[in-house]
C-alpha cells in the first residue's frame, strides 16, 4: 500500500508572502511506499521504526481513518476505507499519546457510552470489565475523570476501553511512552493475557525494547514508508542489535584495563561502560572477570535501543 | 432511530462533564444577557434618535430581534459547539471520531450542550411577551402554528450555515475565523430589517447566505409588513431549512471523505 | 539600554514576519476577512441612509460624514477587535501549559505580548484596513481628512492601539487566574462595542448613558479617533481628546503592569 501526503511549502524569493496570498506551492510525500505485510490470527507483532517512518499513518489506514493512496487492505476479510463502520466492531486502536475517553466524566462513565456506541451485550460488558479492572488495577480510577489520572492510569484505561467490545485487532500505537515502569509491567501481563485468553491479533508500534522483549515474537521495521525488515525478534537482534553494553561502578577510582570479550567503551569517576556482543559473552562472565579484579558498587546492563537496530539495518541493506 | 438514541448518550455524557463547571455555566448566562442588552440598547439608541427604520417601529424591531433571539438559542444551546471541528482537526482527535461505529457528526453534535444559550432564550421570550403587549396582535391558530415552524426552521437554518462552515476547514484547516465572520455579519443583517440594505444585499441574503429566511421573512409574513408586491418566498422558510441542511450534510459527507484521503 | 532596546526592535520585526506569513498560509480566511470587512462596510452604510432618510437632522452632522465614521468604525474593527488581542494567545498557552516558558524569557513579558501583537496588527493593517479603505473611498465616498485631522488622527489611532492592547492584555492577565476566559470576553466584546462608539456614535446617547460612556477608557479606541478623522474637533478639541487618551494610556499602563506583578506571584506559586 502507499500513502502520500500534500505538504504546503513556504514560497521562496522576492514577494513570497505576498504571492503566497494568491495560490499555494505543494510537494508531495510518501509517507507510506509500497508497504505490505500481513498477519496471522493471534499474533503480537512488533512494528517498528523511527519518528515520520510511516507507523502511525500505517495504523490509521488499518483502522479506517485514513484511505491509502493506492494498494489494498483488508483487515479480516473488510477493506476499512470502505465499510468503516463494520471495520471499528472488530477492531480496537489506543494512541498512546491522545486518549479517546471523555476527558472530564469519571471513567465508568466512558465505559457505559463505549457499551452503547459498540452495542455490546449486557454479559459480556459485565464480564469483561470484572475481568480488566483488576488485571489493570484499575479499581481506584473507576470514578475519577480521565483528566485527573496519571499518564500510566490513562493508557491503561484506554486499552480497557478498546477491548470492551472483544475486537479481533487491537492496534496499540506507542502504548508505552511516558508510563511508569509499575503501568508498563501492568500493560505488558495485561496484553500478553489477552492475547493468549482471546487469541486477538495485536500490532503494536513502540520505541521500547522491553515491550517487544516481553510481547512479540514477530517484528516489522520500517523506515521512510519502506519495509526495512519482517521475522523473528530473535533474528533481528542476533543480526542488527547483538552488541550490549554494561556499565560498572567500582568503589574505588581504577585505571582502565581490558576484559577479554569486551571493548571498552569511556571511563568517567568511578565508572566504565563495556560494550559486548551477546552472543559471544554473557554479562555474568563479563561482571565476574571484573569483580575477581575489583571491588564493583552497582552494575546496569544497557539493551540497544530501537534507534539503533534500525540504523544497523540500514546500513547493511 | 439508533443515532438518536446514541446522541442521547453522548448529550448524558457531555452534560455529566459540564456540571464541573459550574461557574462557568452563571458567567456565561450573564454574559450572553449583556450582549443582548448592548444589542437591544444600540437599535434603541438609533430609534430614541431617528423614531423608525425603513418602515419599521420600535415594537416591530424588537420582534424581529425576539425572534431571532428564539432560533438563536436553539441553535446555539444544541450546536453552538459546531465550530470546535477545526480544533479536533488541527489537534488529530478527529482520529477518535472515526474508529467508532458511530456517525461522525452524531458525535460532533453529541459532544457538547451550551447552557449559555438559556441567555438568548430568556430575552426571546421576555422580548416576545412584551411586544405582545404593546402591539396586541391577535393571530389565529394557523399563524401561531407558522410562528412555531418557523422559529424551529429559522434555528435549522443557522445550524445547517454553520455545519457547512464548520465543514470548510476540512478543506482549509482553519475554519473558525470564517465562521466567526459569518457569524457577525448575520448578527448585523438580523437586527435590522433585511429592506432596508437594499436589493442587491437582499437578493444575497436571500439566496446565497439564506439568513434573511431566518428571522426576516417571517416576520414580514406575521407582521402583514408587505408592503411591496406580494412575493411567494416569503413562506419559503421551511424549504430553506430543509434544502440548506441537504446542502450542509453533503458538504460535511465530502468533508470527511476528503480528510480522509488528505490525512494531516 | 540602548543595546536592549536594538534587540527588542528586531524581535518585534521578526514578529511582524512570522504574523505575516501566518495570515498568508490561511489564504481562504484572508479572502473571506477581506469580502467581509468589505460587507459589513456596505451594509453600515445602509443601515445609517435608511435612518438618515427618515430623519436628517438627528445626530448633528451629515450623512456622509456619519458614513465616513461608521466605515471607518468596521475598518478599525478588524484589527482591534478583541479576538486580535495578546489574550487569545495567553489563553492558549495557558491551556497548553507552556504559560511559564513565555513568562521566564528574558524579555520583558508585557513587551513580548506586545511586539508579538503589533506584528499581527500591523500586517492585518496593511492588507486588510488598507486596500478596504481605498475600496470604501471609491464606493462609499469616503471623506478624506485635512491635513491638520489626518495627523490627528493618527496620533489618536496609535493611542488607541495602546489602550486596546493594554485592556486586552489585563484581560489575558486574568485568564491566568480563571484559566478559562471565553464567557468574561463575551461581556467584554459586548460592553466596548457598545461604549467605544464603535457601532453607534457616543454624541448621540440619551442622559446618563453618555455621561457614562465618557467616563470609561473605551471611547478612546474607537470614537476619539473616529470622531477626529470626520472633523468633529477643532484644534483645541483635538488637543483635549488626545490629551485624555494620554492619561489614559498612562493609567492603564501602570494598572496593568500591577496586575501583572500580582498575577506573575500567584501562578508562580501555584506552579510550586
Amino acid at each position: 500500500m502507499v500513502k502520500e501526503f500534500k505538504i504546503p511549502v513556504q514560497k521562496e524569493g522576492r514577494f513570497a508572502a505576498v504571492r503566497s496570498l494568491f495560490s499555494g506551492d505543494y510537494i508531495t510525500k510518501r509517507a507510506v511506499d509500497d508497504l505490505s505485510f500481513s498477519l496471522a490470527e493471534g499474533e503480537i507483532v512488533g512494528f517498528i521504526g523511527k519518528n515520520g517512518a510511516g507507523k502511525s499513518t500505517t495504523i490509521k489506514m488499518l483502522s479506517g481513518i485514513l484511505q491509502p493512496t493506492s494498494g489494498d487492505i483488508t483487515v479480516n476479510g473488510i477493506r476499512p476505507f470502505e465499510k468503516r463502520m463494520e471495520n471499528a466492531k472488530q477492531v480496537g486502536v489506543v494512541f498512546g499519546q491522545k486518549t479517546q475517553l471523555w476527558w472530564d466524566v469519571p471513567l465508568i462513565e466512558s465505559y457505559r457510552l463505549l457499551r452503547q456506541i459498540y452495542k455490546i451485550d449486557a454479559a459480556v460488558y459485565e464480564k469483561n470489565l470484572a475481568r480488566y479492572i483488576p488485571m489493570l488495577g484499575l479499581e481506584e480510577v473507576m470514578n475519577k475523570p480521565v483528566r485527573q489520572m496519571s499518564l500510566g492510569q490513562r493508557v491503561k484505561s484506554d486499552i480497557a476501553a478498546a477491548l470492551l467490545h472483544d475486537p479481533k485487532l487491537l492496534f496499540l500505537d506507542e502504548p508505552t511512552i511516558g508510563v511508569d515502569v509499575v503501568s508498563k509491567k501492568y500493560l505488558h501481563d495485561f496484553i500478553a493475557e489477552i492475547n493468549r485468553e482471546k487469541g486477538t491479533t495485536i500490532l503494536l508500534t513502540t520505541h521500547d525494547m522491553t515491550d517487544m522483549e516481553k510481547l512479540c515474537s514477530r517484528v516489522i521495521v520500517i523506515d521512510a514508508g519502506h519495509l526495512m525488515y519482517d521475522g523473528s525478534l530473535d533474528n533481528m537482534t542476533r543480526k542488527f542489535g547483538a552488541t550490549r553494553s554494561l556499565m560498572v561502578e567500582f568503589e574505588h577510582p581504577v585505571a582502565d584495563f581490558s576484559v577479554s570479550g569486551a571493548e571498552l567503551l569511556k571511563s568517567e569517576g568511578n565508572r566504565k561502560w563495556y560494550m559486548f556482543n551477546r552472543f559471544d559473552t554473557t554479562p555474568v562472565a563479563l561482571i565476574r572477570s571484573i569483580g575477581e579484579r575489583y571491588a564493583i558498587r552497582d552494575l546496569q546492563i544497557i539493551e540497544p535501543e530501537i534507534e539503533s537496530i534500525v540504523r544497523n539495518l540500514y546500513e547493511k541493506n | 432511530m439508533e443515532n438518536i438514541r446514541l446522541y442521547g448518550g453522548f448529550l448524558r455524557v457531555a452534560i455529566l462533564g459540564k456540571m464541573q463547571y459550574k461557574a462557568d455555566f452563571l458567567v456565561g448566562v450573564v454574559s450572553v444577557l449583556i450582549l443582548n442588552a448592548v444589542n437591544l440598547s444600540l437599535i434603541g439608541i438609533l430609534v430614541y434618535n431617528f423614531n423608525t427604520l425603513g418602515n419599521w417601529d420600535i415594537w416591530d424591531l424588537l420582534f424581529l430581534y425576539s425572534f431571532w433571539m428564539l432560533c438563536r438559542s436553539l441553535y446555539g444551546i444544541f450546536s453552538g459547539h459546531l465550530s470546535d471541528l477545526e480544533e479536533l482537526i488541527v489537534s488529530g482527535n478527529f482520529d477518535a471520531y472515526l474508529i467508532r461505529p458511530v456517525s461522525p457528526f452524531v458525535q460532533l453534535i453529541g459532544k457538547d450542550i451550551n447552557y449559555s444559550g438559556a441567555g438568548d432564550l430568556l430575552v426571546g421570550i421576555l422580548g416576545f411577551i412584551l411586544v405582545k403587549t404593546q402591539m396586541d396582535f391577535d393571530w389565529g391558530i394557523l399563524k401561531w402554528l407558522y410562528f412555531g415552524v418557523c422559529v424551529l426552521t429559522g434555528a435549522l437554518i443557522q445550524v445547517a450555515i454553520n455545519w457547512i462552515g464548520a465543514s470548510l476547514c476540512f478543506w482549509t484547516t482553519r475554519s473558525r475565523a470564517a465562521m466567526h465572520i459569518a457569524e457577525r455579519f448575520t448578527v448585523l443583517m438580523q437586527q435590522y430589517p433585511v429592506n432596508i440594505f437594499g436589493k442587491y444585499f437582499q437578493v444575497f441574503v436571500t439566496c446565497f447566505l439564506p439568513v434573511a429566511f431566518i428571522n426576516y421573512y417571517p416576520s414580514v409574513v406575521l407582521l402583514d409588513k408587505t408592503t411591496d408586491k406580494l412575493c411567494i418566498w416569503q413562506y419559503f422558510s421551511p424549504l430553506v431549512a430543509v434544502l440548506m441542511l441537504g446542502i450542509a450534510a453533503w458538504v460535511w459527507t465530502k468533508g470527511v471523505k476528503r480528510y480522509a484521503g488528505a490525512g494531516n | 539600554m540602548r543595546k536592549i532596546k536594538g534587540i527588542d526592535l528586531r524581535t518585534g520585526a521578526a514578529f511582524m514576519r512570522s504574523e505575516f506569513y501566518n495570515l498568508s498560509i490561511y489564504r481562504v480566511s484572508f479572502w473571506l476577512n477581506f469580502v467581509y470587512t468589505f460587507l459589513m462596510m456596505y451594509s453600515v452604510g445602509y443601515v445609517w441612509r435608511a435612518l438618515y432618510a427618515a430623519n436628517p437632522s438627528a445626530t448633528g452632522v451629515d450623512l456622509s460624514q456619519m458614513i465616513s465614521y461608521a466605515v471607518l468604525g468596521v475598518a478599525l474593527e478588524s484589527v482591534m477587535h478583541p479576538a486580535r488581542g495578546p489574550q487569545s494567545y495567553i489563553i492558549e498557552q495557558v491551556r497548553k501549559g507552556t504559560i511559564e516558558m513565555d513568562i521566564l524569557k528574558p524579555i520583558d513579558f508585557q513587551f513580548y505580548m506586545f511586539a508579538k501583537n503589533a506584528g499581527h496588527m500591523a500586517v492585518r493593517f496593511l492588507f486588510l484596513v488598507l486596500p478596504s479603505l481605498i475600496a470604501a473611498y471609491f464606493l462609499f465616498s469616503l471623506q478624506l481628512p485635512g491635513a491638520a485631522e489626518l495627523l490627528g488622527f493618527i496620533c489618536s489611532l496609535l493611542l488607541a492601539l495602546l489602550v486596546s492592547f493594554y485592556l486586552n492584555f489585563m484581560l489575558g492577565l486574568l485568564g491566568m487566574i480563571t484559566m478559562n476566559i471565553q464567557n468574561i470576553s463575551w461581556g467584554y466584546n459586548a460592553v466596548l462595542r457598545f461604549f467605544s462608539g464603535q457601532m453607534v456614535p457616543l454624541w448621540i446617547f440619551p442622559g446618563i448613558l453618555g455621561v457614562v460612556s465618557n467616563l470609561l477608557p473605551f471611547r478612546c479606541i474607537y470614537a476619539i479617533p473616529m470622531s477626529i478623522y470626520i472633523g468633529n474637533y477643532s484644534g483645541v478639541g483635538m488637543l483635549g481628546e488626545l490629551r485624555i487618551q494620554i492619561i489614559w494610556v498612562i493609567l492603564l499602563g501602570i494598572a496593568s503592569r500591577m496586575l501583572m506583578r500580582y498575577v506573575f506571584s500567584r501562578v508562580m506559586i501555584q506552579g510550586g
